[in-house]
């Protein structure tokens, strides 16, 4: 790791102004997406503005009949806490469906969406990334492109989010509530909250320099049947070829959004007018205009039988 | 800066670069080596400690993260009256074969059976899915790990907390 | 059977130490003053080295040296070597080319060292290493093995013309190209054993340090056979002379094969001690261990196999390329040779067999031994093929298997081998019954009312162990000799020390070893210490691979126990004042035949050191024998293992429901122990099977060289795994043992590939059969139906 300053200051405000202050800063959470990253030097913070100690960490109920999230909830807190389990059961088995015990104990939920891609050539610095150094290229359209997304992706850049639980929460609708240093508050709904890459990959979200996430908020349950499924290489510890993300009423209608298939959790309202008919029609509209490489082309007719059988799972 | 926390139920401190992870803290400034560097970026889980009751991977963690909060390692597992029964139940099942994983392997497990003492086999293969284990297969973990449960379970009095009779330890 | 002698399920004595987390590994090692060393890798598969820009790095806080290929050239350091001499079947020996621990003008694998930078913190070096720049000319590059002979192919070595390290074979090429002349039918495949990165879960590490007063070296190594490591550094690399060189391997943290080989790091550790003055430190990070450690297997192999009319075999044709990487690793010419054609008779009586084996450079990591070496790869030949034929020729695959057993031993195969005993219907007959391989028919249409594809394979697999005799493989063209040796120190106070040259890195020789101790001499198992992994402290020995330090190792210590015995008579003798052919030992204790007088192991070792009792001229004193144990025979471990899967069509997944495996080890010293090493070996195998794809991009670069990419095997993934024994001791050996460390690597592949072939009713998917590569084979077969 490149040196680098630390502080933990106790209030919000203070902790948006520190890393606004400084063009190298940036906030640390829990810290198992961005310290693996600081460790290859693909990230080379200078200054790290730890968040622990801005009691950002309860989950309460809020007026409407929702949930706000403290944004340094764990995600072993957020899956295990009973109203999560009840009322938003696709939010924690996308939870539970992602890395390890040892991870999710220290991994928040602002950090969780805010992780970087897992695409290896992320990760390789020895190859061109237009998101790890903009304007280098993008080695991965033409290279290995399995893990990579089928839909969402540019010239410029195919990788995928890697989050599952992004993925419910764009299911639930839910609201991303963030300060700034001079105090402003401010909702971003979940689905402009991720940006698509255009020309510009290395710029992943709506949020400003210095705009800390104090919360995610959920709006009143939804009811109907919670399904979240995965299809990884194997049974724990893998991120997403596919997954399906369900909430099905017992009309047959209901909301559906996808992991592993795009720069960002991937749903498109209209496509769940499609529910009654079947997964091939829900798949066909989520999933039109995909531009899947031979190496990933997999993954449309994965994503149809993936809803296929959240579908069926929900009806059991 | 300076980082202090608590150790096994002692305090520790040091004067450490922020860079410093709590896996290199507890390695080289604390000299307590049961916490392995497998991987070093928090997939092998080799370097498990227990943080304030959760099981984590000291090697994605600022030391100056865990400043003024309580770190349990293998080395403080055992208590004067013996070895915790995790690790008792690995020797006599011979659990281990190396040895490298096995400090990670035993903390996941400690930290699985002191929030669900009646775990399943499912729920123990799921505690252990941040563990890899190159040469047993997993199967007398797994099984060690449900017998200590069963164990546990029969016993009126749970057994203390091991940090807590590591202070009279240290004394 | 006592409670801590042979055959007892003794707990380990290593165990108090690793489950209170007080192992010593490499990595735990602090010497006073170390500094740390970081290598700059090579990012290209194949280039030249034009320039290298280090002077900034030079100056950067912290660093001590900077050392370059050129500065290794000049120290005159002598190249890495293979230590198998393979001749091609024109009789020309293997092409090596020089491998020296730093290149001076070339690189030819992502991963290869090339700079050295050693500084007063890891953190320093690391940081200096990332500032140093290098211009490379960037060359084609060539990483499939079945590429690598091509005429337009690039180049990798010039000794090497095609790349061609050796074309080689084994057996009669008339006899049987006669044998499927006359055949009823023939089966053929094509078949891919993928190549597998090892990963031990401890990565590799040296700390070295010099001592210039007596110019003496130590090292500090993740190492499996400390001094083999000796040997090579000195009498090849010539670091120093063997005896002013200390070679400690101390607690190993798994090795698999890979901390068998002398790698440029720990060599380049102790150059740069030496250089610098200084105890250098190395601690290989996991990333580079993807590109550094010697990945396993990567066979290319068409194999055909012919029956007569009857189901008989009466032929087997194979002809396999095996890529060996960038360089020779220390064994790797072995592998896919003496290794590999010598079983590809498997547990059958077959003819005729012929065996070519073209051993290609390529522009990736090195390839060397990894979990049974050669072995793996045969059985997945040969049962592979008799999966297949029993389907083609709609017999029962069971049934087929046991009309070929061999049946009367010794059996004299035509690939060298001479199996010297095995009842292979008993694993058989026992793995069918405890798989219930009669209930499978049930559950398969059980699982098809569930919408899942049930299948099972078989695999009776042969493997040869305790590699010997010397006099044998020195014939074949080994560099050493591959006996063991021991020493057995009885203390004054009737402790016992055991030095062995095996090595134990998650054996636990430290028990097993000890319980012999204790079931020949009747003490407790507490008074014997294994001393192991220290060459100033243990005589020369060969380390442990190869599943051999139980067949071989444990025969050394068992021959010196004789010798230990013979002497303890002669001071029993002197101290009943009896005539030692009177004497008899049991139980710890020496009587005098038809007598009551006793006297118990510990006093005659106290009197064998005070020598009170006997004259000089009469005995001498002291109670210490070693022995060096050199093989009759190979040993020849067998069973059946049986595997059960279901395959979700949906999503391709496939899930071992059922693995029963049955293996005949000949006699069991401890069953814990032994059914740990089936377990892992196992997990190890089906991992192979289903997941563990190491991927070459067309450039050279190493697409899966992390644990997100790379899929290990882990907790969630296997069901519980049924695990039992036959028993026919080995002949060939005083305890009648087989070994056991590497049957579940080499039996499940097949297993698990001829379950899952079974299920998706095609034979054409290769390892790993990942839910992808399934996946796909459905589509596919739904497309063709659709047509249809």
């Amino acid at each position: 790791m490149k040196p680098f300053t630390y502080e933990r200051p106790t209030t919000p405000a203070a902790a948006a102004a520190a890393v606004t202050r400084r063009p190298d800063a940036k906030f640390i959470a829990g810290g198992t997406n961005l310290l693996d990253l600081m460790k290859l030097q693909i990230e080379t913070p200078g200054h790290l503005v730890d968040v622990q100690d801005l009691r950002l960490d309860t989950i309460e109920a809020t007026d409407d009949g929702g949930l706000r999230i403290g944004a340094r909830v764990t995600n072993t807190a957020l899956a295990s806490d009973p109203r999560v389990r009840r009322d938003y059961g696709v939010l924690a088995r996308a939870i539970l469906a992602g890395a390890s015990g040892q991870l999710r104990n220290k991994a928040t939920t602002a950090g969780n969406l805010l992780q970087r891609t897992r695409c290896p050539y992320f990760y390789d610095t020895y190859q061109p990334c237009n998101k790890r150094q903009p304007g280098s290229g993008c080695a991965a359209i033409g290279g290995y492109g399995r893990p990579l997304a089928v839909i969402g992706g540019s010239d410029a850049c195919i990788a995928t989010h890697p989050s599952d639980m992004a993925v419910a929460l764009r299911l639930l609708d839910a609201r991303v509530e963030t300060v700034t240093a001079d105090g402003t508050t401010r909702a971003i709904p979940i689905a402009d909250f991720h940006r698509l890459p255009g020309d510009t990959p290395h710029v992943e979200t709506a949020l400003a320099r210095g705009e800390l996430i104090t919360a995610v908020t959920l709006p009143k349950p939804l009811g109907g049947t919670h399904v979240y499924r995965k299809v990884r290489d194997r049974a724990s510890y893998a991120f997403a070829l596919v997954s399906v993300a369900a909430v099905i009423r017992p009309d047959g209608t209901g909301r559906v959004a996808l992991g592993g298939v795009a720069p960002k959790p991937w749903r498109a309202e209209a496509a769940e007018a499609e529910l009654p008919s079947g997964a091939k029609a829900v798949a066909d509209a989520l999933l039109a205009g995909a531009r899947p490489t031979a190496d990933n082309a997999f993954k449309l007719p994965l994503v149809e039988r993936t809803i296929a059988a959240a579908i069926s799972d929900a009806r059991e | 800066m300076n980082v202090t926390l608590t150790v096994n139920g002692e305090t520790r401190s040091a004067e450490v670069p922020p860079e410093t992870t709590l896996l290199v803290f507890l390695r080289e400034y604390l000299n307590l080596t049961g916490a392995k560097t497998g991987c070093d970026i928090g997939d092998c889980g080799a370097c498990t400690v227990i943080l304030d009751g959760k099981a984590v991977n000291a090697c994605l963690m600022l030391a100056a993260q865990a400043d003024g909060r309580d770190v349990i390692t293998i080395e403080g597992l055992a208590t004067r009256e013996g070895l915790h029964p995790l690790q008792k139940v690995f020797e006599e099942t011979g659990a281990l074969q190396c040895g490298f994983c096995g400090p990670g392997v035993i903390l996941s497990a400690k930290a699985l059976l002191d929030e669900n003492p009646a775990p399943s086999k499912q729920e123990i293969r799921n505690a252990l899915a941040g563990n890899l284990c190159r040469c047993t297969g997993y199967v007398k973990m797994i099984d060690g790990i449900q017998e200590v449960a069963e164990t546990m379970r029969s016993v009126p009095t749970p057994a203390l907390p091991a940090a807590s009779k590591g202070e009279q330890k240290h004394g | 059977m006592s409670a801590t002698g042979i055959g007892a399920s003794v707990r380990r004595k290593e165990d108090f130490r690793f489950v209170t987390g007080r192992g010593q590994y490499t990595a735990d090692i602090a010497r006073p003053g170390q500094a740390h060393l970081y290598f700059v890798r090579s990012t290209h598969a194949h280039a030249k080295i034009l320039r290298i820009h280090a002077g900034h790095a030079s100056r950067m806080p912290g660093v001590i040296a900077v050392l370059t290929g050129e500065d290794f050239a000049a120290g005159k350091l002598g190249s890495l070597v293979c230590g198998w001499l393979i001749h091609s079947k024109d009789g020309t020996p293997m092409k090596m080319a020089p491998h020296p621990a730093l290149p001076v003008d070339r690189v030819r694998h992502v991963g290869e060292p090339v700079v050295a930078v050693i500084a007063e913190r890891a953190d320093q070096a690391r940081d200096a290493a990332e500032a140093i720049s290098i211009d490379y000319e960037e060359l084609p590059s060539v990483v499939d093995p079945a590429k690598a002979q091509a005429p337009d192919a690039p180049q990798i070595h010039e000794v090497a013309p095609n790349n061609t390290i050796y074309q080689w074979q084994l057996g009669d090429p008339a006899a049987t190209e006669a044998a499927f002349a006359r055949a009823a039918s023939v089966t053929a495949i094509d078949l891919v054993n993928n190549r597998l990165i090892p990963n031990a879960m401890e990565t590799r590490a040296a700390v070295a340090e010099y001592e210039p007063g007596t110019e003496q070296f130590t090292l500090w190594n993740t190492s499996q056979n400390p001094h083999v490591a000796r040997l090579v550094l000195s009498a090849f690399v010539g670091i120093a002379p063997e005896h002013r060189l200390r070679v400690i391997a101390p607690d190993v943290g798994g090795g698999f094969g890979s901390k068998i080989f002398i790698y440029p790091e720990e060599l380049v550790a102790l150059w740069a001690a030496k250089t610098v003055r200084r105890p250098v430190k190395w601690t290989s990070e996991r990333s580079e261990a993807f590109v550094a450690d010697a990945h396993g297997r990567d066979h290319v192999t068409r194999a055909e196999l012919a029956f007569d009319a009857e189901g008989k075999i009466l032929g087997l044709k194979v002809k396999t390329i095996a890529n060996l990487g960038a360089f020779m690793s220390t064994f790797s010419s072995s592998v896919p040779t003496y290794l590999y054609a010598t079983l590809l008779s498997g547990q059958y009586d077959i003819p005729a067999i012929f065996c070519e084996v073209d051993a290609v450079y390529t522009n990736t990591v090195p390839v060397d031994a990894y979990r049974g070496a050669g072995r793996p790869e045969a059985t997945f030949v040969v049962e592979r093929l008799m999966e297949v034929s029993a389907r083609r020729l709609g017999v029962d695959p069971a049934e087929l298997r046991r009309k070929n057993f061999v049946k009367n031993f010794p059996h004299q195969t035509p690939v060298i081998m001479n199996y010297d005993a095995g009842d292979y219907a008993a694993s058989l007959d026992k793995a069918l019954a405890l798989a219930d391989y009669a209930g499978f028919p049930q559950r398969k249409r059980e699982a098809a009312g569930r919408g899942k594809l049930r299948g099972i394979g078989l695999s009776a697999y042969i493997e040869a162990c305790g590699i010997a005799p010397s006099q044998a493989v020195g014939s074949l063209g080994a560099g050493v000799g591959l006996w063991e040796s021991a020493e057995v120190r009885v203390n004054p106070t009737g402790t016992v020390e055991v030095l062995t040259g095996s090595h134990s890195h998650g054996q636990g020789h430290e028990t097993t070893f000890a319980q012999l101790v204790s079931h020949r001499l009747g003490i407790p198992i507490d008074n014997i210490a294994v001393v192991h992994g220290d060459t100033d402290k243990v005589q020369f020995g060969m380390g442990t691979y190869g599943s051999r330090s139980g067949a071989v190792g444990m025969s050394a210590i068992s021959k010196a126990l004789d010798k230990v015995e013979t002497k303890a008579k002669k001071v029993a003798a002197h101290l009943m004042e009896a005539s030692e052919a009177d004497i008899v030992f049991e139980d710890g204790k020496f009587t005098v035949a038809g007598t009551d007088k006793a006297v118990t192991f510990g006093e005659v070792a106290l009197n064998a050191y005070i020598a009170h009792k006997f004259s000089g001229a009469e005995l001498e004193p002291g109670l210490k024998e070693g022995a060096f144990y050199d093989p009759v025979n190979f040993t020849f471990p067998a069973g059946c293992h049986v595997c059960e899967v279901e395959i979700d069509p949906e999503t391709g997944r496939t899930d071992v429901v059922n693995f029963t495996a049955v293996d005949d080890f000949g006699n069991v010293i401890n069953p814990m122990i032994v059914e740990g090493q089936v377990h892992g070996g196992i997990v190890q195998g089906i991992g192979q099977a289903l997941m563990e794809a190491c991927v070459y991009d067309e450039s050279g670069q190493l697409v899966t060289g992390s644990y997100n990419d790379y899929r290990m095997p882990r907790a969630g993934d296997f069901p519980p795994l049924v695990v039992d024994t036959t028993v026919t001791p080995c002949p060939s050996n005083p305890l009648g043992i087989k070994g056991c460390g590497e049957a579940g690597a080499i039996a499940a592949p097949a297993a698990v590939m001829n379950a899952v072939t079974d299920a998706l009713g095609t034979e054409d998917i290769a390892m790993p059969a990942t839910p992808l590569a399934v996946w796909t084979v459905l589509q596919r077969q739904a497309h063709r139906e659709a047509a249809e």
